[in-house]
């Protein structure tokens, strides 16, 4: 019988597994993926980014997305048909090992979008169930354990923080951000320096960064990008067990008593515990609670109020980009520049806005080559006239690239189930995820991306092009087990325990009713670490 | 998608029809991998394309429909040659196979065959020599990119 048994290794589940294995308990990790160690990792961009090594093949493994679009109509896609993936890396650590690790806090008033900002139309916002004081101890925590690497500067909507500097120095910047910066003071806009999740010198057993120019979507091979294995799980004796895919959880009325799930060869196994914890990223922490129903719990483990599965979020906004004519860049170095337009106002109105990161295009030299298959009238080409063009463009410019983080309105629209046909390579009912965007997301997204195109009209670049859409980021995900203080309205209590069971957490971003404007990780692995001290209070 | 299904599976037929119109030695000569080999070569020579499509075809990350995709599109390259010249792709003079090449892209599907080809042309020109191509890393020279470090210890089949 172990003491704790966490289904997911990634960052939800890593910080819970770190501190309770420090802490002399029994701790057992089930992950679905492989064990990619520094030294089993490479920069293979045919694997990584054409082969998707890190993500199951969708005949095997895959989702149905029921899409509405804004007239009401919903079309029904597989997965596997439309080539349209929700993985983000099944391996230990998981998808914080493929992360940028651009890593922001959420703001004081991300705890309380409903009561700052009121109802809007169509959206299910609600303050969050803790406030940002409670969280901060955590997210400082990060900093220092996870490893966050930045400079402070104190612009308008930074947040409160209990230190006045991260504990790492920022990271090597390429020189165009000069002109960044000087374009931004011209134009009036507040940028500051990007923290990053990624160790600027040695650290804890950890190299420093080796500005290897292959980050995002990649592993890290040198351990300094803060992964929740090379940062956690690899510094910690928690028992990890890979290839294991938890296909449901047992209970009786008041308790969770097994984790069933199936390895390589599909044998079931079993294991005990005393108290479970689910981290399998948002979708699919709520697909296993639907496939767990059972006598006591029929419409699904912990579900009793129904909410299982609602309220799926992701990350709102888009991307635009421009070309830079640049020579000569040293590879490698980051650009690392963000903009906060916290808030913004209309017709005397006041908006939640969010943030913009901006970043070199990535490294990618086949996806770049592929990109210069068209002339400029759109006929394709081939032989010298596009050996011509694809190194002259390749080699006297670079696409600087800005995404845009705002917060995807919960609706009633936007959730998952379970679908009635499509079952997966164990025979297990796969999940079906609702998407659904709120007009108001699209709205701010454009607002806030002028500002990016503004900047990058005036460094002069070409070919500037900007996408906002309803489009769901599969990596920015967030939702379907709210926290919250009423039993009948939420799945969690504000500890990110079940209300209906004694023993299951759950500790990705499912608890979140609302997201902020920001990439997720730094808040899932605050909150982990959160729950870990409630658990270790359990425990004794 | 299913358009292009459907689509695929009409080219199927009537590439049918003309296969068992045609003598033995005909099929021979058109099989799937030399069609793709030379039109690679008309397409991106200095990718010195050799042996990668032979990956791509047995590949555990390359699903069903892909590789008879890459298959029909090959045959469709070949109902081209066989209208403009009467020949097979690859038994044209190299003038002759680039206006049939001209002519295949002016179809919806001939451009995103040509695309598709020009695609996995990159991989085996631009990613790393491991995989059988971008020897002495030319692909990299050619663009001053400098590949992933570390290196794949092997490839990613």
């Amino acid at each position: 019988m172990y003491d704790v048994c966490i289904v997911g290794s990634g960052a939800g589940g890593a910080p819970i597994a770190y501190e309770l294995a420090k802490a002399g308990y029994k701790v057992v990790v089930l992950e679905k993926g492989k064990y990619y160690r520094e030294p089993d990792i490479d920069k293979d961009e045919i694997a990584v980014t054409r082969r998707d090594k890190f993500t199951p093949p969708l005949w095997e493994e895959q989702h149905v997305i029921n899409e509405r679009d804004s007239s009401g109509k919903t079309t029904r896609y597989l997965g596997s048909e439309a080539g349209w993936s929700f993985w983000n890396g099944s391996m230990v650590g998981g998808s914080s090992n493929l992360m940028s690790g651009y890593f922001h806090r959420m703001k004081p008033k991300d705890f309380k979008l409903l009561s700052t900002y009121g109802k809007i139309e169509g959206a299910n916002v609600v303050d969050w169930a803790i406030d940002y004081e409670e969280l901060e101890p955590y997210y400082e925590k990060v900093e220092r354990v996870v490893g966050v690497s930045g400079k402070l500067t104190h612009y308008k909507s930074l947040e409160p923080r209990s230190t006045e500097a991260f504990p790492y120095p920022k990271l090597a910047e390429t020189p165009i951000t000069k002109d960044f910066d000087k374009v931004c003071d011209a134009l009036g806009i507040e940028y500051f320096p990007t923290p990053r999740a990624i160790l600027s010198t040695p650290d804890n057993g950890r190299n420093s960064c080796a500005y290897s120019n292959f980050c995002g979507s990649y592993a890290c091979a040198t351990g300094a990008k803060g992964s929740a294995r090379a940062s956690l799980l690899q510094r910690c004796d928690a028992k990890i067990i890979t290839e294991a895919f938890v296909y449901k959880l047992e209970s009786d009325a008041s308790k969770v008593t097994k984790a069933h799930y199936y390895d390589q060869e599909k044998q079931s196994h079993t294991i005990e515990a005393k108290i479970f914890v689910l981290s399998a990223q948002a979708i699919e922490s709520s697909r296993l609670l639907l496939n767990s129903k059972n006598s006591y719990f029929p419409n699904g483990l912990a579900n009793s109020s129904g909410e299982v599965g609602k309220n799926l979020i992701f990350s709102a906004g888009g991307v635009g980009e421009g070309r830079l004519d640049v020579k000569d860049l040293e590879p490698g170095l980051f650009f690392n520049r963000s903009l906060s337009e916290y808030e913004f106002e209309i017709d005397g109105k006041k908006y939640k806005g969010g943030t913009t990161d901006f970043l070199f295009e990535h490294a990618n030299i086949i996806t770049r080559a592929v990109k210069e298959f068209y002339d400029d009238e759109g006929n394709i080409l081939w032989g010298d006239a596009l050996a011509k063009k694809m190194q002259r463009s390749i080699t006297t410019s670079r696409v600087l690239t800005f995404e845009v983080f705002n917060d995807w309105l919960p609706t009633d629209y936007c959730n998952v189930t379970i679908d009635d046909e499509v079952k997966d390579k164990y025979g297990v009912s796969v999940a079906a995820i609702n998407l659904y965007g709120h007009p108001h997301d699209i709205m701010v997204g454009k607002h806030l991306a002028k500002q990016g195109e503004a900047i990058l009209k005036e460094m002069g670049a070409r070919d500037i092009s900007v996408g906002i859409s309803s489009a769901p980021p599969p990596n920015l995900v967030a939702g379907g087990c709210r926290f919250g203080d009423d039993p009948k309205s939420s799945v969690l209590d504000r500890n990110c325990k079940a209300h209906d069971l004694e023993n299951l957490y759950v500790s990705d971003a499912s608890f979140m009713p609302t997201g902020g404007s920001v990439p997720y990780t730094w808040t899932i692995y605050a909150n982990s670490f959160r729950i870990a001290d409630i658990i270790k209070k359990q425990l004794i | 998608m299913k358009n292009r299904r459907n689509f695929l599976l009409a080219g199927l037929l009537s590439s049918a029809v003309i296969w068992f119109a045609s003598k033995e030695k005909f099929f021979e000569a058109t099989g799937t991998l030399q069609t793709i080999k030379q039109m690679q070569n008309d397409l991106f020579p200095q990718a010195n394309p050799d042996k990668y499509m032979l990956i791509i075809f047995a590949h555990s990350r390359i699903d069903e429909d892909e590789k008879t995709y890459l298959k029909e599109g090959a045959t469709w390259l070949n109902e081209e040659a066989l209208e403009m010249y009467e020949k097979a792709y690859p038994s044209l003079e190299a003038k002759e196979r680039q206006r049939v090449l001209v002519s295949f892209s002016s179809h919806e599907w001939g451009e995103s065959y040509i695309h598709k080809i020009l695609t996995y042309t990159m991989e085996e020109y631009l990613g790393d020599p491991i995989y059988g191509g971008n020897k002495n890393e030319a692909g990299w020279k050619f663009l001053t990119h400098v590949g992933g470090k570390p290196n794949p210890k092997k490839a990613y089949l």
